[in-house]
């Protein structure tokens, strides 16, 4: 009798619920509240649901205790100093981990969440999200009006300028330029440069990244008002000019030559961006386009997700930095919606008001809601007038500028 | 670990908790240089852009001067000489075997070619 008893108690020790109650067993009730808050943001106000359902449900996976399904552990440091010894250099090179050591690791003892997780740390995943990305913007807003360009570099000033917060506010160099890429309104740009400079936050800064992308249209229109007048809001732009298809080809390769001419660590991101738009507009290849719109990017969010969620575990979400974290995106994406609007007023007083400001708020990268922001608060002001496609030059330009600037962080630091 | 030697202050990139000066120091640097870079690829690309817009319309502007003279002899201008004599033949046949009256007592004076 004794002996059943002890194995039913064994047993009961061995299960998830036991382990809810152990140490530090609270902070995992707490990220379920966390988790519940995100299925609710994602599933009932439909924030960005596409990305939010697969990153708490990684979450999920991730601090239910006894499921070893992710081990974020195995992606750091410290894991394999205490295992093997700093010394051992068939580990360790120049102080830090080889990544043929880890993968070894994630293969022997890793679980699926591990080994799905590969995919962000060898950088595969936020270039294949480019490529969709690329294969379904029409870049044509901004081979028609060039000079949105400029915009779309402006609003990349909360970028750095969150950097510079980040700083004073205690991060390291390495981390504040992951939480200031979160300006970049760019969830796989943020993602790309975090899992590469400070992995340890990669969780705070794709959930701040995403969420903060699904609140623009909140985030966006007080700043729009408080920085332009009424009789600027108003203005009617001219008609765009039509593109040939000769343009449209020639864009990409142009984009790419200059891009990665100059910043190389951009390539992965601009380089699969611009090869997504070629085979959308080369006219035949049609299908490759319809799969990297579709399949591939839906089949690579779902692991992109999951996985990038996994790494928020209790342990390390849970901490004052994911706060200072979540607070210091929010400036990013004001300072960038800022830094797009105020340069928009000096070209609008360049042309002699020949430009609405309103689109250099789109120079977020954000496509296409902060394209669709800048037409609803210029058609509050004038009903008539029909800024989208102004817009959206800004908006696609946001997506390059972005790109340039984690090229920039990832040449300063990586 | 050492940051490029153009730098005013370098800082090591993993310290945390830097002194405020050293931090806002670092920090305007960083924020003046990055977005001077990002201004000036993409000011690149906007004067690359508008080069192959300019080289574009002018691209389009010649064929548009030149089809203009071609009028002269395209199409309309042989049809002009054409003889016409077989076509009424024919059609004044039509119109005999359709009224079932002799050729004689009509005259086609007017055909519109649709």
């Amino acid at each position: 009798m004794n002996q059943i008893l002890e194995n039913i108690g064994n047993f009961c020790s061995q299960t998830g619920i036991a382990k809810l109650f152990q140490d530090g067993g609270w902070k995992t009730l707490i990220m379920y509240v966390i988790i519940g808050v995100l299925f609710y943001l994602a599933v009932v106000k439909k924030f960005e649901p596409m990305l939010l359902i697969p990153i708490a449900f990684g979450m999920l996976l991730a601090n239910l205790p006894g499921a070893g399904l992710m081990h974020s552990e195995f992606f750091f440091d410290e894991y394999y100093e205490a295992k093997y010894g700093v010394g051992d250099d068939t580990v360790f090179h120049d102080g830090h981990v080889l990544l043929s050591a880890m993968i070894k690791e994630v293969i022997n003892n890793g679980g699926l969440v591990d080994i799905i997780y590969l995919g962000v740390k060898l950088g595969i995943y936020p270039s294949l999200i480019f490529l969709g990305i690329g294969a379904m913007t029409d870049f044509s807003p901004l081979i028609s009006n060039p000079k949105s360009l400029l915009l779309g570099a402006a609003a990349q000033f909360g970028v750095f300028a969150a950097f510079f917060c980040s700083l004073i506010l205690g991060f390291s160099p390495l981390q504040a330029a992951s939480i200031g890429i979160i300006g970049g309104a760019d969830g796989p740009t943020a993602i790309l440069v975090t899992k590469q400079l400070s992995p340890e936050l990669l969780g705070a800064i794709a959930i701040a990244a995403y969420s903060y992308m699904a609140l623009i249209p909140m985030i966006q229109p007080p700043c729009m008002k408080l920085l332009t007048t009424k009789k600027e809001r108003s203005i009617v732009m001219s008609t765009l000019r039509p593109v040939s298809k000769l343009e449209k080809v020639l864009f990409p390769i142009i984009v790419t030559l200059i891009v990665v001419l100059i910043v190389p660590s951009a390539a992965p991101l601009v380089g699969f961006l611009m090869l997504g738009n070629l085979f959308n507009v080369c006219g035949v290849t049609d299908r490759l386009s319809k799969t990297a719109q579709n399949e591939l990017i839906n089949i690579v969010t779902i692991f992109l997700g999951v996985s990038v969620g996994a790494t928020a575990n209790a342990q390390n979400f849970l901490a004052i930095d994911t706060l200072k974290i979540i607070a210091l995106g929010l400036c990013a994406f004001i300072l960038s919606t800022c830094g797009g609007l105020l340069f928009g007023k000096l070209m609008c007083a360049l042309t002699h008001g020949k430009i609405n400001p309103l689109i250099g708020s789109a120079g977020v990268s954000a496509v296409p809601m902060a394209a669709r922001v800048a037409q609803d608060i210029g058609r509050k002001e004038n009903p008539s007038n029909f800024l989208l496609m102004h817009a959206m030059g800004p908006n696609v330009a946001g997506v390059i500028g972005s790109a340039v600037a984690a090229g920039v962080f990832l040449t300063w630091f990586a | 670990m050492k940051l490029p030697v153009f730098l005013l202050l370098e800082i090591a990139k993993d310290q945390r908790d830097l002194p405020f000066v050293d931090a806002v120091l670092y920090g305007a640097q960083m924020l003046l240089i990055g977005m001077l870079i990002v201004f000036a690829v993409l000011s690149l690309l906007w004067l690359l852009l508008e080069l192959l817009g300019f080289v574009m319309r002018s691209a389009k502007t010649k064929p548009a001067v030149a089809p203009a003279p071609a009028p002269v002899f395209v199409p309309q201008a042989p049809a002009k000489t054409t003889d016409d004599s077989e076509l009424i033949a024919v059609l004044s046949a039509a119109i005999a075997a359709s009224e079932s009256a002799p050729a004689t007592r009509f005259r086609v004076v007017s055909f519109k070619r649709k």
